[in-house]
């Protein structure tokens, strides 16, 4: 087992897992 | 400031969020480096799917359908917004010429182009070509295609796949990714200390970078 890491950033950023993507519903660069 | 920073990423070639994350994290290494600092860059293997099959029958829209468990309306929506997305990072992804692959054989590219010294340069290719130019990464004869285009001996990297020489390889970076905790990607450590998950924004790299840069060993 490696040592834990310490864990930065926004925990909410969006990755892929299990063969699936957090894509966004809604639009981005609306007006 | 003239540390080196050195960050592993765990990343797949079937990955929309690694393209972005690739770019938003290559900003911020641009940024760390203008301020005197540097980066050592090495990718590891994660299959997010390794039970797709190397010739999947069927549109993206359809495999994420399956996978989510949603209509494919709704799947080509989200794909529709996945390329919107990948726009504010300059690319351009094509997800009508994708090819849903099993991407285990680009991972082993990936390790024998490191081998070579050349597996940023193979990352990158294996990426447009996958999502931008609906190449097939699962194929022998096309991963060896690719990777004589960033100067890998296609004899040798056809003899490698059709012989798995580089599978435990792979297998041992997705050991380590269990070992850390990681269940997704992209997933960046910093000098074996720190973690952080996602296609976060380049600020939020350079903090990191810079927090990296000045931990106490």
């Amino acid at each position: 087992m490696s040592r834990p890491l310490e864990i930065l950033g926004d925990d909410t950023a969006p990755a892929c897992e299990d063969g699936v993507c957090e894509i966004p519903a809604a639009p981005v660069n609306q007006d | 400031m003239t540390a080196t920073v050195k960050v592993d990423i765990w990343s797949d070639v079937a990955c929309p969020w690694c393209f972005i994350g690739k770019r938003r994290f290559e900003t911020a290494a641009d940024e760390f480096r203008a301020a005197g600092g540097e980066v050592e860059v090495e990718y590891h293997s994660f299959e997010l799917s390794p039970d797709t099959p190397v010739d999947y029958e069927g549109s993206h829209s359809e495999f994420l359908s399956k996978h989510k468990g949603i209509p494919t309306e709704h799947a080509s929506q989200m794909l529709a917004q996945m390329t919107e997305l990948g726009k504010t990072v300059g690319i351009a992804y094509d997800y009508d010429a994708l090819h849903t692959t099993n991407t285990v054989r680009a991972h082993q590219v990936l390790h024998l182009a490191k081998s070579h010294g050349k597996q940023l340069e193979m990352k990158e290719r294996l990426l447009a070509a996958y999502f931008e130019e609906g190449r097939h990464v699962g194929q022998i004869d096309e991963l060896a295609d690719l990777a004589a285009e960033v100067g890998l001996d296609r004899v040798e990297v056809l003899e490698a796949l059709k012989t798995d020489r580089f599978l435990d390889d792979v297998m041992a970076d997705k050991a380590q990714a269990t070992s850390y905790g990681i269940d997704g990607v992209p997933f960046f450590v910093l000098d074996g200390k720190f973690g952080i998950s996602g296609a976060q924004e380049p600020a939020t790299f350079v903090d990191a970078l810079q927090q990296a840069a000045t931990a106490v060993a």
